[in-house]
C-alpha cells in the first residue's frame, strides 16, 4: 500500500495519457507521411497517395464488422477468407449467371450475412472460442473460393459489371468518399446511438449488460454477419479492381486486421475501439507498406516487420489493461 | 494431557483490513496440538480471512502467527506448506481430467527405475479410498466421473496423505449428504487420535458438536470466545454467542412499521433446480421488503440469480403482477420493471473502466434515447446528477471511472444504476458488502423510503442487523432449501440463526 | 464396474479418429486401386511422418491448453537454413545441430511470448508465423540455386531400414518415448495437470509458466526435426515446404482427442489424427477429387468438432447444476 500516496499522481498522468492515446495513431501516421513526403520523392504525388487511400478504403469495409467485435472482446478470423468470397460470388454471379453488378453484390453479401450468422449463434450458443470457429468457417471458405476460382481462371469479370469502382467523384475515387462517409457516421452512432454503445459495455463487462437487459449474444451474432457482409462487399470491389476473381485478394487480411485495430487503439480483451482510428490504423499500414517498398526494402522483410508490429500492439495493449486493472 | 502443545498453532493480535472495511480486529488465540478445533461464525464474521492468513494467502496488517514454536516470517501459500500446513478449499481444486489416483498423489510419488510406478500408484490409492470408506471409488476412474461428494472426500484425502501437521478444512460437508457427511466425522476423529491437529469450518452445529474438542466463535472480524465442548456445551451457547450483538446499537424495524398491502407484485412458484435449489416458493408485496438469511451453502446465491433468470432453473414458474413470464431471462425481468443489485460489484453490476454516465446509463438506454436510436445526452446527465445527489456519491466529475472510487461510493452507483429505470420490484444481493458505515445507512434509507413508495423489495443478506432494519419478514434458508419464515414481530437474532444453522425454530426442542 | 470391453474402447477419446481411420481405409480400399500399392504407401509414409513429429508439439501444447500457428514457417525457416547451411560447407553433422538450434530459438520466442509475457497465443504464433516466413524467404533467395543437400544428408531422407524409412524408425522411437513420457513421467503428467485446471495446479506448487514454455521449445525442436527429414527426402529445401502444415497439425491433434480447453490428449491420439489428415488428402488424390475441396471438408470438421466439444463441457456443467 506504500504507493497509495503516489497513486493519485499516477491517475492524472494516466488521464492525460489515455487522451493522448486516442492520437498516437494519428501522430504516427503523421510522421511518417511527413518522413517520406522529404525523403523519397516519388511518395508525394495524387496518384501514389490516392492509390495508398483507394487500397484503404476497400479493406475498410471488412474492418468494420471486425472493429465492432473486436470491441465486444470477440476476434473474426474468417475475415480475408469472406473478403475473397465476394470476389468468388460475383464471378459465379456476373459470369454464370449474368447478373449486374449490384444484385450479384447484394446477393453475395447476404449469402456472407447467413454464414455469419451460423458462426455467431454457435459461438454464443454453446459459449465456443470465436478465433477456432472462424478459423474453420477461414479454411472452408478458403477452400471454396479457390475451387470455384481455379474453375473459372482467365474470366474476367464483364466490363460493365466491374467499371463502376473506377467511377470518381471529382478526382477522387467514390469508394473513398463512401468510406470517409461511413467512418464519420459510424464513429458519430459508436459514440450517440443506443445500440452501437451497447457495444462497449458489452466488451467491458458482459455479465453486467445482461443484468440489465441488453441481450448482448444477440449484438454478437447481428455483428458476426455484419462482419462477413462487409467483408464480402469489400472484397467484391477488390474483385472488380483487379478485373478477376483471384485466390490472393484478401489473404492474411486478418492479420492486417488485427495490427490495425489494435494499434487504432482497440484492445483484444474487449471495451475499446473505434472507427476512425481503426481505419488510421489501416491507412498506417498501407502507408508504411508503400514506404517501404518505395525505400525497396524487401517484400520479405516487409512481411517480419508486419509481424514485429502486430507482436508489439499487442504487448503495448496488455500493458494499458493491467495498468487499469 | 501431558505433553500436548497447547499452544500449538498461536495467533497473536492479528489484524487485517481491506481498504475501509476491517475484516479482521486483534484476534488471538490458541490451538492445541491433536485437537479438532472449531472455527464458527456468520457469513463475513473474518473465518475465511483468518484462514487465508494462516494458509500465507494473505499478509496480516499487524500481528503473528507462530507454529510448534516457530514464528511464520513470510506469508505465502508454499512457506505455509513447507511448516506442515494444509487445507482444503471450500471450492474443489480438482482436476476432472486425471485420475482419481494422480489426484490423490499429483506429484506422483511411487517411481519405479525413473518411471511412474501405477502399479503401486493405484494399490496405495486403493489402500487410502479403503480407509476413507470410498469402497465404490476405482482409482483409475475419471474423477470428472466422480461424484462432487466423491471427489470432495479425494480433494481431502489428497491433503491427508501428504502428512501435514495441521489441517484446515472450510465447509468440508457442504457437497455431502448425511452418511457420507457420517463418514467424514469418523475419519476425522481417527485422525486425531493419530495426532493430527485439524482446524474445522462449518455452519452445521450438529457435526460442530459431536467432533470438535473446542469451538472458537467469531463475530464481525472480532474474537469472541473459544467454548470447550463437553457435555454442558448446547447448540444454544453457540448461537448466542455468534449473534449476541448488543442490538441498543442497530436500530430494528418496529412492528407497527410493516406495511401490509395485500397485492402480490412478484411470486415465485417450485422454482427448482437439481444440485440447487429444491422446490421454493415466495410472494412478495406491494411496497413490502421482504429478506432472505442463509449462511455460506444455502443456496441464496442460486436463489437470487435463478428468480431473475440469471441461471437455468429445472421447472418453476415467476410471476410478476400476476402474470405469469414465459421465458425468464434478465431482459424479460427489466421489461417487466424487475431489476437486480448484484452480489459482487467487482465481478458484475459495474462498469469499473466506464464513466459513471455510462453506469447510470446503461439500464435507461432506451429510455434516454430517442426513437432513432440516439442517445440523449442531456437527459441522461439530468438523471445520472439526480442520483448523484439523491446518494450523495462524492465525485470528481460525471466522467470518472468507478474503478477510481471508494468500495462504499461505487456500490452507490450500481444502487444508481438499478433504480434509475424506476422498477416496481428490487431484487439486491448484499446491498451493503463491504462499504463503510455512512454509505451503509444511506442505503438502508434509501430502501426502506423506495418501499414506502410501493416498490417491492427483495433483500438477499448474510447481515442479520441488516435484514432486520429492513425487512417486513424474513426467509430462512438452509441446504438450499427454503426452511422458515419469521415475521417482523419475531425478529431475534437467536430464532433466524436457529433456523439457519439448524433448521428448525427455537421453540421445539426437536433439534 | 463391469465396463464391456467395447464400450470402454467407444469411450476412450482416441476412437473418433480412428474409427474415422477405418472409414477412410474402406473408402479408398473400394474406391481405389492402387491405395494398396507399394508406391502409394510409400508416398504416405514420407508426407505422414513429418506431420506426425509437428503434430506432438501440438499435442503438448494442447494438453496444456494452448497451440503454435508458427510451425509452417518454422518448418520453412529450418529446411532453408539447413540449405543455407550445407551451401556455406559445414559438415552435415553441424548443419543438423544448427537446424535443431533454429528450432529451438523460434520455439523458446513463442514460449516467452505467450508464457512470459502472457500474449494470446494466437496472435502471438501468427505474428511469428509472419516473421518467420519473411526470414525464411530472405534466405531462400541465396538458397533457391542449391542444386542438392549432402549424400549423408539425404540418406536422412532417402535411407531405408528393414523396408521402412529412417524417419519412420525414428518416428516410431518418438512414439514410444512420448508415449511413455505422457504416461509415465512426472514430468509429462503435469502437462495435464496444468492444462486440466491451472488454478489448482498452481496451488499444488506446479511452475504452469515454464511447463509451458518449455512445450513451446520442445515444439521448435520437434518442427526443426521434421523440416530436416521432409528436405532430405526431396534433396533440396523450398519454398512451398510446411504450407498449412498448422492446421493439419491442429485438426489431426483435435481429431485425436486433444481439447482446446486442455487437459486431453495423447500421441497415440496424435498419430491417428494425423493418419486420417494423410488418408483424406490421399484420397482427393486418388479418386481425383477437387483438392481444393479438402479445405471445405477440414474447416467443417473443425467447426463440428469444436462445437461438438463446447456442446458436452455445457453439458458437463449443466449436469452438475454449475450453469
Amino acid at each position: 500500500m506504500s504507493t497509495a500516496a503516489t497513486g493519485r499522481k499516477l491517475n492524472e498522468q494516466e488521464k492525460k495519457k489515455f487522451d493522448f492515446g486516442g492520437w498516437t495513431i494519428v501522430y504516427l501516421t503523421l510522421i511518417l507521411f511527413v518522413f517520406l513526403s522529404l525523403t523519397r520523392s516519388t511518395f508525394l504525388n495524387f496518384n501514389n497517395i490516392h492509390s495508398i487511400v483507394f487500397d484503404v478504403s476497400v479493406d475498410f469495409f471488412a474492418i468494420i464488422g471486425f472493429t465492432f467485435l473486436i470491441i465486444m472482446g470477440e476476434l473474426d478470423m474468417s475475415v480475408g477468407s469472406m473478403f475473397c468470397f465476394g470476389g468468388t460470388l460475383m464471378g459465379i454471379f456476373c459470369n454464370t449467371y449474368n447478373m449486374s453488378a449490384g444484385p450479384a453484390i447484394l446477393l453475395a453479401m447476404v449469402i456472407a450475412g447467413v454464414i455469419g450468422f451460423i458462426s455467431g449463434y454457435l459461438i454464443t450458443k454453446f459459449r465456443l472460442n470465436s478465433m477456432m470457429v472462424t478459423i474453420g468457417v477461414m479454411l472452408a471458405v478458403k477452400g471454396y473460393n479457390w475451387m470455384m476460382i481455379t474453375r473459372m481462371t482467365g474470366r474476367q469479370l464483364p466490363r460493365e459489371s466491374r467499371s463502376f469502382v473506377m467511377n470518381k467523384i471529382g478526382n477522387i475515387s467514390w469508394v473513398i468518399v463512401l468510406m470517409l462517409a461511413v467512418a464519420v457516421i459510424l464513429e458519430i452512432l459508436l459514440n450517440k446511438s443506443r445500440f452501437f454503445k451497447q457495444m462497449y459495455y458489452v466488451g467491458h463487462n458482459m455479465e453486467t449488460t445482461v443484468l440489465y437487459g441488453i441481450r448482448a449474444n444477440r449484438v454478437k451474432i447481428i455483428c458476426f454477419a455484419v462482419s462477413a457482409m462487409l467483408s464480402t462487399f469489400g472484397g467484391a470491389l477488390m474483385t472488380c479492381r483487379v478485373k478477376a476473381p483471384n485466390v490472393t485478394v484478401g489473404s492474411n487480411l486478418e492479420v492486417t486486421m488485427i495490427t490495425a485495430a489494435v494499434i487504432g487503439g482497440a484492445s483484444i480483451f474487449g471495451g475499446r475501439g473505434s472507427m476512425v482510428r481503426s481505419m488510421l490504423g489501416l491507412l498506417f499500414i498501407y502507408t508504411l507498406r508503400n514506404g517501404m517498398t518505395a525505400y525497396r526494402i524487401d517484400s520479405y522483410v516487409q512481411q517480419i516487420i508486419l509481424g514485429v508490429i502486430l507482436i508489439l500492439a499487442i504487448i503495448a495493449d496488455i500493458r494499458i489493461t493491467a495498468r487499469k486493472a | 494431557m501431558s505433553g500436548k502443545n497447547t499452544e500449538y498453532l498461536k495467533i497473536n493480535n492479528i489484524t487485517k483490513a481491506y481498504g475501509v472495511v476491517k475484516a479482521l480486529t486483534d484476534v488471538s488465540f490458541s490451538i492445541e496440538q491433536g485437537e479438532i478445533h472449531t472455527i464458527l461464525g456468520e457469513n463475513g464474521a473474518g473465518k475465511s480471512t483468518l484462514v487465508k492468513i494462516i494458509m500465507g494467502e494473505e499478509t496480516p496488517d499487524s500481528g503473528t502467527i507462530t507454529l510448534d514454536g516457530e514464528q511464520v516470517k513470510t506469508y505465502t501459500p508454499s512457506a505455509a506448506q513447507a511448516m506442515g500446513v494444509r487445507m482444503v478449499h471450500q471450492e474443489l481444486a480438482v482436476f476432472e481430467n486425471m485420475t482419481v489416483a494422480e489426484n490423490i498423489y499429483p506429484s506422483h510419488s511411487f517411481k519405479k527405475g525413473g518411471r511412474i510406478d501405477y502399479k503401486e500408484l493405484y494399490r496405495e490409492t486403493g489402500k487410502q479410498l479403503e480407509r476413507f470408506g470410498l469402497k465404490t471409488v476405482n482409482p483409475e476412474e475419471q474423477m470428472g466421473g466422480v461424484t462432487l461428494a466423491g471427489q470432495q472426500m479425494i480433494e481431502i484425502i489428497r491433503c491427508i496423505v501428504a502428512n501435514p501437521k495441521v489441517i484446515i478444512l472450510d465447509e468440508p460437508t457442504s457437497g455431502l449428504n448425511d452418511e457420507e457427511a457420517d463418514r467424514l466425522m469418523e475419519i476425522l476423529e481417527r485422525l486425531k487420535a493419530e495426532g493430527m491437529t485439524i482446524i474445522y469450518i462449518s455452519h452445521r452445529l450438529k457435526e460442530i458438536m459431536r467432533i470438535s474438542d473446542r469451538v472458537t466463535i467469531m463475530r464481525d472480524g472480532q474474537y469472541v470466545t473459544t467454548l470447550l465442548n463437553d457435555e454442558n456445551l448446547t447448540e444454544n451457547d453457540l448461537i448466542n454467542n455468534m449473534v449476541g450483538r448488543d442490538l441498543t446499537l442497530y436500530s430494528i424495524k418496529k412492528p407497527q412499521d410493516v406495511i401490509h398491502n395485500e397485492e402480490v407484485v412478484f411470486e415465485v412458484k417450485n422454482l427448482a433446480k437439481a444440485h440447487a435449489l429444491n422446490p421454493s416458493n415466495l410472494q412478495l408485496h406491494k411496497g413490502e421488503i421482504l429478506g432472505i438469511f442463509g449462511l455460506e451453502g444455502s443456496g441464496v446465491t442460486k436463489l437470487s440469480r435463478m428468480m431473475y433468470g440469471l441461471e437455468r432453473k429445472d421447472s418453476g414458474d415467476i410471476y410478476v403482477k400476476g402474470e405469469k413470464l414465459n421465458k425468464v431471462t434478465p431482459k424479460h425481468m427489466v421489461d417487466k420493471q424487475v431489476m437486480y443489485l448484484n452480489n459482487n460489484r467487482k465481478v458484475a453490476g459495474l462498469l469499473l473502466d466506464m464513466p459513471v454516465t455510462d453506469n447510470v446509463s446503461l439500464p435507461i438506454l432506451g429510455k434516454v434515447s430517442n426513437r432513432l436510436g440516439f442517445i440523449n445526452n442531456k437527459e441522461l446527465k439530468k438523471i445520472s446528477t439526480e442520483y448523484i445527489k439523491k446518494f450523495s456519491i462524492a465525485l470528481p466529475s460525471l466522467s470518472t471511472k468507478p474503478r477510481k472510487l471508494s468500495g462504499g461510493n461505487q456500490q452507490k452507483v450500481m444502487m444508481s444504476a438499478c433504480l434509475a429505470p424506476e422498477p416496481e420490484v428490487v431484487i439486491v444481493n448484499e446491498p451493503t458488502r463491504g462499504i463503510d458505515v455512512g454509505a451503509k445507512e444511506e442505503i438502508h434509507k434509501f430502501l426502506l423510503e423506495i418501499a414506502k413508495k410501493g416498490v417491492g423489495v427483495i433483500v438477499f443478506s448474510s447481515e442479520l442487523p441488516e435484514l432486520m432494519r429492513l425487512s417486513d419478514r424474513i426467509k430462512i434458508m438452509r441446504d438450499n432449501t427454503i426452511v422458515g419464515e419469521v415475521e417482523c414481530s419475531e425478529f431475534t437474532e437467536q430464532t433466524l440463526m436457529r433456523y439457519a444453522a439448524v433448521g428448525v425454530s427455537g421453540k421445539g426442542e426437536e433439534a | 464396474m463391469q465396463q464391456s470391453i467395447i464400450k470402454k474402447i467407444v469411450k476412450k477419446n482416441e476412437s473418433i479418429a480412428a474409427f474415422l481411420c477405418i472409414f477412410l481405409v474402406i473408402v479408398l480400399t473400394v474406391k481405389s486401386d492402387i491405395f494398396w500399392d507399394p508406391r502409394n504407401l510409400h508416398s504416405l509414409q514420407v508426407s505422414f511422418v513429418p506431420t506426425a513429429m509437428i503434430a506432438f508439439g501440438m499435442m503438448f501444447l494442447l494438453i496444456c491448453g494452448y497451440f503454435d500457428m508458427s510451425v509452417g514457417s518454422i518448418m520453412l525457416l529450418c529446411a532453408i537454413a539447413a540449405g543455407k547451411f550445407t551451401m556455406m560447407g559445414l559438415p552435415v553433422p553441424v548443419v543438423i545441430l544448427l537446424t535443431l538450434g533454429i528450432g529451438l530459438i523460434m520455439g523458446c520466442i513463442n514460449g516467452f511470448l505467450v508464457s512470459i509475457l502472457g500474449i494470446n497465443a494466437l496472435i502471438a504464433t501468427l505474428g511469428m508465423q509472419y516473421v518467420g516466413y519473411g526470414a525464411a524467404m530472405l534466405l531462400w533467395n541465396e538458397v533457391r540455386t542449391l542444386q542438392s543437400f549432402d549424400d549423408t544428408y539425404i540418406f536422412l531422407g532417402e535411407g531405408e531400414f528393414g523396408g521402412l524409412y529412417v524417419m519412420t524408425w525414428v518416428l516410431l522411437v518418438m512414439i514410444l518415448a512420448f508415449s511413455i513420457f505422457l504416461k509415465y513421467a512426472s514430468g509429462g503428467k503435469r502437462l495435464y495437470f496444468v492444462g486440466g485446471n491451472k488454478e489448482a495446479a498452481k496451488l499444488i506448487g506446479f511452475n504452469d509458466r515454464r511447463i509451458l514454455f518449455l512445450a513451446y521449445a520442445a515444439t521448435g525442436v520437434l518442427t526443426a526435426i521434421a523440416a530436416i527429414f521432409r528436405s532430405a527426402y526431396i534433396h533440396k529445401p523450398t519454398q512451398y515446404m510446411g504450407e498449412g502444415i498448422h492446421m493439419t497439425c491442429f485438426i489431426a491433434c483435435v481429431i485425436g482427442g486433444g481439447s482446446f480447453a486442455g487437459g486431453k490428449g495423447s500421441v497415440i491420439g496424435a498419430v491417428l489424427g494425423v493418419i486420417f489428415m494423410s488418408l483424406l488428402t490421399n484420397m482427393f488424390n486418388l479418386l481425383q477429387m477437387s483438392p481444393e475441396l479438402q479445405n471445405v471438408v477440414v474447416g467443417v470438421i473443425l467447426v463440428l468438432v469444436v462445437t461438438l466439444d463446447g456442446y458436452m463441457n455445457m453439458k458437463k456443467l449443466r449436469a452438475q447444476g454449475k450453469i
